[in-house]
Parts: C-alpha cells; structure tokens; sequence
C-alpha cells in the first residue's frame, strides 16, 4: 500500500507540554481520512509538522516521500484552522497570487466554486465574514491538483447549509487518487465521505484503521465508537 | 524512502516574492511620498525666496506648512522602515505566514524577495524626500553628495534587517515575546557596537574616522550578518504555534 503521510516515531514538545508523543502513522494513498480527537489531542501540531510550520522534536515525517520542504509544499496543500487571508487584497487578487504560484492551481474551479457560493472576484478580504473567509481558504485549496490536502477544521466556522457543499466540493473536487485528510470534531457530519480514520488522545495514537473494517469489529458508527473511546478515557 | 531533493532557479520566485511586497508597500507607501512632495510644493508658494529659519516659521501660518512639512519628511523615513518591518512580522511570523509559508518558496527566497522589495524603494524614498528639499528651498550643498546618499540608505537597510532578526529572535520565545524583543535588541545593539568599536580602531588608521563610504560598507556588512542570522533561525527554528 502507498502512503502519502509517513510519521515514524514523531515528538512534538512545546516547552513543558508534549503534544505529540513519539506517533508513528502512515496515511495510505486515495483515501479520505478522518483525524478525529478531542481539543488538545494533537491533531493541529500533527497537520502543522507535515505542512513544514513547526520543526518536530524527535522522529521523522515525510509528505509524499519528501521531508516537508519545498518540494512537498508542490504536491500537497493545507488549509489551517484560523483565518490567514491577506485583507488588503480582493479575492480575485489572491486567486491571481494563488495562480502565479501553484503552477497545479485551477483558476476555472476556483471561479466556479466562488459563483456557487456567491462571492464575488471583486470583493475586498477586509469586508467578508469570518464564515465566507473560510470558505474561501477552502477553495483556493482545493482548485489545486495535488496528491495530498491536508484540511484542519475546514467546516468549523461554516454555516450547516454550506456545510454539505463545502464536504461534496472537497470529495468530488479531488483527484480519485487523491488523499485527504480532515481534521475535524464534527464526526456525523463527515462520516459518510470516510474511509479511513486516525484517533489521536493526548499525542498519542489510539486507534487507526479503515472506516468498514473497524465498524464490523466493533459493530459501531465512527461517531459512536469516537464518543465512547473518549468517554472511557475521561472518566 | 525520502526521495532526493532537485536543484532549481531561485530567480523567478525570489521575483514573485518582490512582485507582491511591491504590489502590497506600494499602496502605503506612494501616498506618503507624494504626499511629503505636494506640501513641499506649499510651502515653497509661502517661502518663495527660501526658508530662512525657524525663528520665522513661528511667526505665521505659512511657518506652520513647514513645520507640517518637516514632521511629514521625517515621519515618511519612519513610516517606510515602519512597514517593511510589518510586512517581515506578519507575513514571514504572523497570520498571514500560514499562506506565505505554504507557497512553494524557501526561506531564502522569501527573505530576499522582501529585501530586494526595501531596496527598491530606498532610491524612491531617497530622491521624493530630496525633490521636495529642493522644492521647499531647504536643501543644503551636502544634501547633494552621493557620500550622503549612500550613508543613509545603509543605514535603512541596516534598521531594517536589524529589525527582522529582532523579530526573528523575539518569536522563538514562547512567553513573553516583547521582554524577548527587548533583550534581543540590547544584545545585538551592544555586540554590534562592541565590534564596530573595535573595527573603527583598527581601520581608522586606513581610512578616515567621518568617511561616509567606509561607513556605508561597515553597515551593509553588519546587515549582511543580520540577514544571516535571521535566515537560519527562519529555517530550523521557526515554529508558527
């Protein structure tokens, strides 16, 4: 089996907290994979170290067989959990920036996917709401062809209207040998797209799998499983 | 297995870099100017024979357009340093770093697109603030030598860079980024005068104490370490947490 996302022992410290604890994952190719955990659990950090924004403390990642650099930066795009938008720029500036820069990024899915959502080429960042900036991240990420999207919290902040949209853009939007990984809690509503799903608890790897073969050993939904793995280890 | 990393032209995207620092200074940055050129131009229409002092300028309204005009000249300089440091803090270890930091650019490429971007401007700054010297009647015969020039132009380059790896220190801390920032700048400050101490004891023998080229080259090579340093840090220490 291919992989997209190879962590071999990978430790993440912050000052006195370890927010990953010596993980070792691999993310196979094609799959749309949920990387499901409470706050705090790591799953940010594990998103950040593979798009190259924190250099980790011990063990190693590859994206795409490359160390997060340039070269993976090429084939694999990420989308954050905040609001990175430079304001002084209209959308349609930022997808002009987008497209000089990302010789895989495609103008005509960008403007398409704008209009179906209703934001306009000539609207300024600065003016838009905090839940149509979202939404424009998401597009400038996905109207790029790469082999791997790494979105953190990509429908947190959107309404459950464009929720649907945002989920059906991302899976029908993506190259069938594609992979994208979905940091997220809202578990019911993206748990129909998954396929294969990562459980993070404390830094610390508690469970990975394809979605169909956990269900049928467990006999559970991913939702339900996810509620009382984390309500056993609260309690 | 990792895969081997290929060698490629830095140029065009050190270019791409410059384009949108240009695109993005350019809309702060030419009202300022032109701004200090068009009150130089008032006041030239009061001080048609030249200013004559300040004892003068108090004495009218007109003497108030140069007040106004001195405090927009200076205030351009601080502004121009201002933004550049801005666009180094937000773009490179702020916010908009998560999209920066995703393009397809090293470190390397980012910093010189940014550093070409304050080089290009420099000239800008230079010859508006000087144009409105000459406009408003005040500037004086060594305001017109290239020695002068130069001088103040690394000197810009060095606060710039100076600041950049301020920033880029101050940012390694994960509590109290602005005491880190203090203590940072009092360190480079003081090794940095330690050591153009001890050059100008030794070089002054060579060349003159005040000439303004040597001090120029002095400066320009103290930037280059600044620029250094910031670099490294940007590429194995940065952490956007």
């Amino acid at each position: 089996m291919d992989s997209v996302l190879e962590c071999v022992s990978l430790t993440k410290k912050y000052s006195a907290k370890t927010a990953l604890d010596g993980i070792s994952v691999s993310v196979p190719k094609g799959a749309v994979v949920g990387l499901l955990g409470p706050n705090g659990s790591g799953k940010t950090t594990l998103l950040k170290l593979a798009a190259g924004l924190l250099q980790p403390t011990g063990g190693s990642i590859e994206v795409c067989g490359f160390k997060p650099g340039v070269e993976s930066k090429e084939i694999s795009a990420y989308q954050p959990d905040r609001v990175y938008l430079n304001d002084w720029m209209t959308v349609g500036d930022l997808v002009k920036m987008m497209a000089d820069f990302y010789p895989d990024f495609r103008t005509d899915k960008a403007h398409e996917m704008l209009k179906d959502l209703n934001i306009g080429l000539e609207s300024r960042l600065k003016s838009l709401s905090k839940g149509n900036k979202e939404k424009v991240q998401l597009i400038l990420t996905m109207s790029r062809d790469v082999q791997l999207y790494m979105l953190d919290e990509p429908i947190g902040g959107v309404d459950p209207a464009a929720r649907d949209y945002i989920l059906e853009t991302i899976i029908a939007n993506r190259d069938k040998d594609a992979t994208v990984i979905i940091s997220t809690h809202l578990i019911s509503d993206i748990e129909p797209f998954l396929n294969y799903v990562l459980f993070l608890h404390d830094g610390r790897l508690i469970r990975q799998g394809e979605v169909d073969k956990i269900r049928t050993e467990t006999g559970m939904s991913i939702d339900a499983l996810f509620r009382e793995d984390f309500k056993l280890r609260q309690s | 297995m990792e895969k081997t990393k290929s060698v490629r032209n830095p140029f065009p995207w050190i270019l791409k870099v410059f384009k949108y620092e240009m695109k993005n200074t350019a809309r702060i940055l030419l009202p300022i100017y032109v701004t200090t050129v068009f009150v130089a131009l008032i006041c030239r229409m009061f001080f048609l024979d030249g200013f004559e002092g300040l004892d003068s300028a108090f004495d009218s309204i007109s003497g108030i357009f140069m007040i106004l005009y001195s405090v927009i000249l200076v205030t351009s300089g601080v502004v121009s340093a201002a933004v550049f440091i801005r666009r180094f803090k937000t773009g490179l270890l702020g916010d908009e770093a998560y999209l920066n930091l995703m393009l397809p650019v090293t470190v390397g490429e980012h910093l010189w697109g940014r550093i070409l971007s304050v080089v290009a401007w420099i000239p800008v700054c230079l010859v508006c603030g000087f144009l409105s010297m000459i406009i408003a009647g005040i500037a004086k015969k060594y305001d017109y030598e290239f020695e002068n020039w130069l001088l103040l132009a690394s000197i810009f380059i060095t606060v710039v860079l100076f600041a950049y790896l301020v920033n880029a220190v101050g940012h390694l801390a994960k509590k109290h980024r602005k005491i880190a920032m203090v203590v940072t700048v009092v360190v480079i400050l003081s090794a940095t005068l330690r050591i153009l101490a001890g050059v100008f004891d030794s070089v002054v023998k060579i060349v003159k104490y005040h000439d303004a080229r040597a001090m120029s080259l002095i400066l320009l090579a103290f930037s280059a370490i600044y620029g250094v340093a910031t670099y490294f840090i940007l590429k194995h220490r940065l952490n956007l947490e």
